[in-house]
């Protein structure tokens, strides 16, 4: 399952709490991450499911599940 | 332009508040600002006050918080330095951590004054842009791009917050 996919990421990459993580959960503001961390992220997602995403796609990603949908979209 | 810098877990628009209190009375002598302003943040474009003439930027990593606020517009990041595979960013050349994290603010102070934001973290940077550079509390790297201006610095208590 995707999200459980991108919370093991998250927690190997930051060593960060991830038990409360859902889809609702704001990737900045919840999770504290700063610009670098984001992009970290958003380069393994790439990685991990193969996928490309656009620079302009990035502005969109505001929640867990926005990312999520992202995916699910790009890997259809 | 003043930095305000903060350490602690602490509301974005409370803090905004709060700094905004604090350059206010700075600039008493210089110009009478509104007491109350509204943040307004709206999709697409970044968060600014309903007045013109005060401008302001945020960027936290790791505990810490810092507002830029200004007469011009600006754009800042603060980044906690801490290893990373600089490899996996071409786009930034860089022989170590401390240079990395240099040029990563650079960048990313850079598309937080213009508003674009990480869509446009891997596009070159004009030339003719000004950066001011600051290693602050003993582990973090903080670059600042507006106009060439002066600039202090503060760190504010998180006891002041309240109220804001």
């Amino acid at each position: 399952m995707i999200l459980e996919k991108l919370k093991a990421m998250v927690k190997e990459q930051l060593d960060i709490d991830v038990d409360k993580v859902t889809e609702s959960t704001d990737i900045k503001n919840d999770l504290g991450l700063d610009s670098l961390d984001i992009v970290e992220i958003l380069m393994n997602v790439e990685e991990e499911w193969g996928i490309v995403i656009d620079d302009d796609e990035t502005t969109s990603l505001k929640t867990v599940g926005d990312v999520i949908a992202l995916i699910e979209q790009k890997t259809k | 332009m003043i930095l305000f810098f903060i350490r602690g877990e602490v509301g974005s628009d409370s803090f905004i508040r709060y700094c905004y209190n604090n350059y206010r009375n700075v600039m008493l002598d210089v110009e009478e600002l509104p007491e109350h302003v509204e943040i307004l943040r709206e999709e697409g474009k970044k968060p600014r006050f309903d007045i013109d003439g005060v401008h302001f930027n945020l960027s936290h990593s790791y505990g810490v918080t810092v507002c830029a606020m200004s007469h011009t517009e600006v754009g800042v990041d603060i980044e906690k330095i801490r290893s990373v595979h600089i490899g996996k960013f071409p786009f930034i050349e860089a022989r170590d951590e401390k240079e990395f994290f240099e040029k990563w603010t650079e960048r990313e102070s850079y598309v937080k004054l213009t508003g674009e934001g990480i869509a446009k973290i891997k596009c070159d940077i004009p030339s003719d842009a000004h950066f001011e550079h600051f290693d602050v509390f003993d582990g973090y790297h903080v670059a600042v791009c507006a106009e060439e201006q002066n600039l202090i610095a503060y760190e504010l208590d998180p006891g002041g917050l309240e109220g804001f």
